[in-house]
């Protein structure tokens, strides 16, 4: 008798919960992933995969992860999922995972080939054309669903043919021109919430000498490399300093309001004042871009 | 026979140490804490440690070895908080035990290994009574940067090197009063190994060097990723007896850490030639 109760008690829970909670879906590749960090199977109990395990039983926390540690530590109550395989477009997620994606959420947030297409770098007619047929899988579930396009940042690794268009350019052009080429999509795509500056914000952390944008010649003092050993991926802190621009963008929340002391920085080996200068980028980045921001 | 084999029982062993044991400042101090028994309760968010005692233990499974991985870690204490406020948790028959203390060897008397050798004995006699055949190792530590470049500090003005090596001497100073002492892990003179080698940049507070890591989290004190890595391979090669380039370059921890092939070799040789150094 007891054991039927606490079953029974238990499914009520979950149900009162799932309730309550805002769904949002993330969609992407490596870069969504956090692959080449230990940002990768951060707190991966705490989100959905929707995707099989690895060969280890391991499951994906990623950037979905990190934002949900956020979204608890601001007392928000969000159902976090996550679709990604590494090296993948919008094209494949569609056509190959569309099964699995094609449910009623809250808020999608969709991230691309980090050259907007493999083949052609710097095309965003695939992107395009894939966002129109993801926007209207989505809105056919749920009128209300915000899609977000996660526009992501500039790769350093010129030796990669995938990234001839930018090589000799200035560092912050090619984050400028995926940001662009996903403006295209959300114009293309009426019913689209917006972009989130991702890789914009990482060209601010340049520019305002937080992070340093050339590792070829080392790490400046005091400064923090976005990205890990391969000059693509992102490092522990370029991960959360983007998750820190989609948590501002999709809550309203201030990233300041996470404060120094925020527990993914302290997991992932950031100093408090490392925190708050990415916290601060991320705040000033989303002002920019005029995304109004509450501390509570 | 096959059931004697899988029936082998495990070997048991405890860390007892500080943050240098836990991993702070590095995303190895909540790493695989699945995976270990943590003998302190878990923090207000519910989290135990994994550390270096969870990076050893995911070492030994790749090594096809059986631990049953226990840990007691404090932060900011030395061997005499453990054995004065925490002895009836630790107070049991172990195989092995890896004991840390003090980054300075003593927070009071900087470098003075009294307070160490005092209770490194007292901590011998405890666990020997309880398994005769009980292997204690001493941990020794790394040089903090924050120690040895910033003025007023006892390590300012001398070589990176040193503070390790003042380090190492005190634990070996330990050691040798107390006979049941089955050795010192060197894991500074690793640290300085990797400073020599030119793989790790001895000097944050200039940039890292390009191509070089960093061994430090930010606080130039406490160890990044990196340099709980290699201290963990350090107590991997020493407790075992299995060469740390037996993991491979498809080190599992490395990979989750988001090491590259390249890296986890290097520290590895690090490691290996360290303790082959030492023999």
């Amino acid at each position: 008798m007891r054991k039927i109760f606490c079953i029974a008690a238990s499914v009520l829970a979950l149900s009162a919960g799932a309730a309550s909670a805002r769904t949002i879906l993330f969609i992407g590749n490596s870069f969504t992933l956090g692959s080449g960090s230990a940002a990768k199977n951060y707190q991966a109990d705490t989100v959905h995969d929707l995707n099989p395990p690895d060969a280890r039983g391991k499951t994906i926390g990623g950037e979905g992860a990190i934002f949900k540690e956020f979204t608890k530590e601001a007392g928000l109550d969000y159902d976090v999922s996550v679709e990604v395989v590494g090296g993948k477009n919008f094209d494949f997620h569609y056509t190959e995972k569309g099964q699995l994606l094609d449910r009623a959420w809250d808020e999608v947030v969709m991230q691309s080939y980090s050259q907007l297409n493999k083949d052609k770098p710097g095309d965003p007619s695939l992107v395009i054309e894939y966002s129109q047929k993801l926007d209207k899988m989505f809105h056919a579930r749920n009128p209300n669903v915000k899609v977000w396009f996660q526009a992501t940042w500039s790769r350093a690794d010129y030796s990669s043919p995938e990234i001839a268009p930018w090589k000799g350019k200035p560092i912050d052009q090619m984050a400028k021109d995926v940001y662009a080429g996903f403006e295209k999509a959300r114009s293309a795509s009426p019913d689209t919430a917006g972009v989130i500056p991702v890789g914009l914000a990482w060209n601010r952390a340049w520019a305002t000498g937080v992070a340093d944008s050339d590792p070829t010649d080392g790490i400046g003092a005091g400064k923090l490399n976005l990205w890990t050993y391969d000059s693509q991926h992102g490092s522990n802190a370029g991960y959360i300093l983007a998750a820190l621009v989609v948590f501002g963008q999709i809550t309203g929340r201030d990233p300041l309001s996470l404060g120094d002391r925020e527990h993914v920085a302290m997991d992932l080996g950031l100093s408090p004042a490392q925190m708050h200068a990415l916290e601060q980028v991320a705040h000033d980045e989303l002002m920019a871009h005029g995304v109004k921001l509450a501390m509570n | 026979m096959s059931a004697l084999t899988c029936g082998a029982r495990a070997d048991t062993i405890l860390f007892v140490g500080n943050s240098f044991t836990s991993g702070e400042l590095a995303s190895a101090k909540f790493y695989h804490a699945w995976d270990v028994k943590d003998l302190n309760p878990p923090n207000e968010r519910n989290q135990t440690i994994g550390g270096i005692p969870a990076i050893f233990k995911e070492f030994t499974r790749e090594a096809g070895l059986f631990y049953h991985v226990t840990l007691e870690t404090e932060g900011g204490k030395g061997l005499d908080y453990h054995y004065t406020q925490k002895l009836p948790l630790l107070d049991k028959a172990w195989d092995a035990v890896v004991l840390q203390s003090y980054s300075t060897l003593d927070e009071n008397k900087q470098g003075n290994p009294e307070l160490l050798t005092d209770y490194t004995r007292k901590f011998d006699a405890a666990f020997h009574a309880r398994n005769p055949n009980v292997k204690i190792y001493l941990n020794a530590t790394w040089s903090r940067a924050d120690k040895t470049y910033q003025t007023g500090e006892p390590w300012y003005g001398k070589p990176i090197t040193s503070m390790a090596q003042d380090v190492a001497a005190g634990y070996e100073v330990a050691r040798k009063a107390s006979p049941g002492i089955a050795g010192v892990i060197q894991t500074g003179l690793a640290w300085n190994r990797a400073f020599a080698t030119g793989f790790a940049d001895p000097n944050p507070y200039d940039g890292i060097g390009p191509g070089q890591i960093n061994l430090w989290a930010d606080d130039s004190y406490h160890a990044s990723d990196f340099g709980y890595y290699l201290e963990a391979l350090m107590i991997f090669g020493k407790v075992t007896g299995r060469d740390p380039l037996s993991l491979g370059h498809r080190e599992r921890v490395g990979r989750d850490f988001g090491f590259t092939r390249k890296q986890i070799t290097a520290l590895q040789q690090i490691a290996h030639d360290e303790l082959a150094a030492q023999k």
